[in-house]
């Protein structure tokens, strides 16, 4: 029998039982499309995301503070600084300068005073950060809830979680702070007596936009540098008979992407050199990187224990086929088929079973990974990061569809085994 | 083409069931001459389907010998067994076995796939035996759009496709009512007749027999503790 009559044959029997094919390609179908949409998300996660991030993204950054490199400064992600030392514009150009880099972002601060809404939280004392917000997404911030505030803006602040605790927030009801204005108070310090200074502040009440996480300088507040700078320019005007010392770096500190996450070491021995404390989260990347690893050998192993019960599920139908063909395969053999034209007949059947599941699945799969994409992406979005491209990898395309035939295939070896090892006496019906 | 002698020697046949051994051949001979029309009669259980699965190569032989023509059927198996049945033997069923997925003329185009016929040939031969067994109007029906008669004239007409020495018939008539019965033994009598081919048949009915030109009559055994 040939391949193309044994081909005929199966389709043939497939449909005759179209309703039991129909579920056991389904059965295949929703395997292959939970293990291709799997591994297309992870796949996305790993390539895009993380490589992305790394190439020029807050993973690759270093930052920079305003103190001289401490010991094993470059042996830890978050190295003890050393003495203060001070970062201007000639050392921001310098490092601006150094191989490797591709930016640097300035990071200014001032002391202030805060007086929160609630009348039952103390006014208290903290810090004022700023930067360029334009270049916000290149910063280890992470928003929380809302927004950051708007380039230059002199009347709106994100807040961090140690804000949220001492109003009596959590992250859970962070959005509770939006919106709710805070009295933000640049000191400037006076001698009045012999044991006492006077504070003179500059107030302005700041619109709460949003909560962040970050790691890039300790402050309760972010604004706008333009806010910063008119903050510092008040404090500064301190008298100095007051004792009050406003530190003399121009720069609380700086952060520094490299071109790549392999660049990051060699920039970060640089700026070292240069006289800088550094610190980086390279090993951080590199334990997510391992975590993506895992997780996706768990996806596929959840995709294709999926795919296995799926051939269990093949090997099932057929079996139960040809218990119900019993006296068919018999006459298929008393007019001639040899064991292997009966093995060939189900063979096929599982393989045209499997193929047509994987195709199926691996596009329904596809389409799963673009809605989830869709919801990823609204997310990043969101959170001030580039969006993630959902694509269909050739090597899941084919894969998912040639490894559905050859797994059914296989699952279809033991009841095409059985099928062609019945004897053709069976065509009489039992002995 | 021409009928094949069969000859039947010594032959034992026995089956293992949960009740004990069943004997249902015991040091059993036959000869049939080549072109002969044979009818098998005997109570249930007296052997008669499994002679004529022995002699269709359906059956593996236990003790004894079993020569179709020029052909030790002890000596065949696998792939060989196969070919003795496609080239050699012709089956007609009770149950006319036809595939119920596949049309009239499909099913006995099917007969012809094992052998290596081309496709154009198959639907020749098929067509022209559609039309000998004169149902060639229903060449394109699936069998449970078929009668009864139909069905077993279609099964007949599967069996001729490879131009058999030997046409086996188990109870060809048995799920036939009379008339039709009869239209469908003058087919076979008529066709094993104009392709030369030995015919054995098995029926219980003593009238359908008395067509053949010998009938062979089997003895029930008895089943051992």
């Amino acid at each position: 029998m040939s391949w193309r009559d044994a081909l005929l044959a199966a389709l043939r029997s497939l449909g005759r039982r179209a309703g039991r094919a129909a579920l056991t390609v389904l059965a295949v179908a929703l395997a292959a499309a939970l293990l291709s949409a799997l591994l297309i998300v992870s796949t996305a996660a790993r390539t895009r995301v993380l490589d992305q991030l790394a190439k020029g993204g807050p993973l690759a950054g270093i930052q920079v503070a305003a103190a001289a490199p401490g010991p094993q400064a470059l042996d830890a992600d978050t190295p003890r600084p050393g003495r203060p030392r001070d970062i201007d514009g000639d050392a921001v150009r310098r490092i601006r300068a150094l191989r490797s880099v591709r930016s640097v972002v300035t990071l200014e601060s001032n002391p202030i005073l805060a007086v929160a809404p609630s009348p039952s939280v103390q006014p208290f004392r903290d810090t004022l950060a700023g930067l360029d917000l334009r270049r916000v997404r290149t910063l280890p911030i992470t928003v929380i809830v809302g927004r950051t505030p708007a380039p230059g803006s002199l009347t709106e602040v994100s807040v961090t979680e140690g804000y949220l605790r001492r109003v009596g927030l959590s992250r859970t009801t962070a959005a509770k702070a939006i919106g709710t204005e805070v009295e933000i108070g640049a000191p400037r310090f006076f001698p009045s007596s012999a044991d006492r200074v006077d504070v003179r502040g500059r107030w302005t009440r700041a619109e709460i936009v949003g909560v962040v996480a970050q790691q890039a300088i300790d402050a309760q507040f972010l604004g706008s540098r333009e806010m910063v700078r008119a903050a510092r320019a008040w404090t500064s005007q301190s008298d100095p008979g007051s004792g009050f010392v406003l530190p003399s770096s121009r720069y609380a500190g700086l952060f520094v992407v490299a071109d790549g996450l392999d660049r990051v070491g060699s920039v970060r021995a640089s700026i070292t050199r240069l006289g800088y404390s550094t610190s980086s989260p390279e090993n951080l990347i590199e334990t997510v990187r391992r975590y993506l690893r895992v997780v996706e050998i768990v996806l596929a192993g959840i995709g294709l224990i999926a795919l296995a019960i799926a051939a269990l599920g093949i090997t099932n139908a057929l079996l139960a086929a040809v218990r119900e063909r019993r006296r068919e395969i018999g006459v298929l053999k008393a007019i001639g088929a040899r064991d292997r034209d009966v093995r060939r007949i189900f063979l096929i059947e599982a393989g045209v079973t499997g193929l047509v599941g994987g195709l199926l699945g691996t596009v329904a799969g596809y389409g799963i990974a673009r809605i989830l994409g869709a919801v990823v992406n609204q997310y990043l979005v969101d959170q001030g990061l580039p969006g993630v491209g959902i694509g269909l990898p050739a090597l899941v395309l084919f894969g998912g569809v040639l490894g559905s035939a050859v797994l059914a295939v296989l699952a279809g070896v033991t009841p095409a085994q059985r099928a062609a090892r019945l004897p053709a006496r069976q065509a009489m019906g039992d002995a | 083409m021409a009928g094949v002698p069969i000859s039947v020697r010594d032959v034992s046949m026995h089956y293992a069931t949960r009740s004990g051994r069943v004997d249902v051949l015991d040091a059993f001979d036959l000869t049939i001459d080549a072109g002969e029309r044979v009818a098998i009669m005997g109570p249930s259980g007296a052997g008669k389907t499994t002679l004529l699965a022995l002699i269709g190569g359906l059956e593996s032989i236990q003790r004894g010998s079993i020569r179709v023509g020029d052909i030790d059927l002890a000596t065949l198996h696998g792939d060989a067994l196969a070919a003795y049945r496609h080239q050699t033997v012709g089956f007609v069923f009770q149950h006319f076995g036809l595939l119920g997925n596949l049309s009239a003329r499909e099913n006995i185009e099917l007969a012809m796939s094992f052998g290596g016929t081309s496709g154009r040939d198959r639907r020749a031969r098929a067509q022209h035996l559609l039309e000998a067994v004169g149902i060639a109007n229903r060449a394109d029906h699936r069998p449970p759009e078929l009668s009864g008669g139909e069905s077993q004239r279609v099964a007949l007409a599967r069996a001729l496709a490879n131009e058999p020495k030997l046409l086996l018939a188990d109870e060809p008539t048995g799920n036939l009512d009379g008339e039709t019965a009869e239209r469908v033994l003058d087919l076979l009598d008529r066709t094993a007749a104009d392709h030369g081919a030995t015919l054995l048949t098995v029926t219980h009915d003593p009238v359908v027999a008395k067509r053949f030109d010998r009938i062979i009559q089997l003895a029930p055994r008895a089943v051992a503790p």
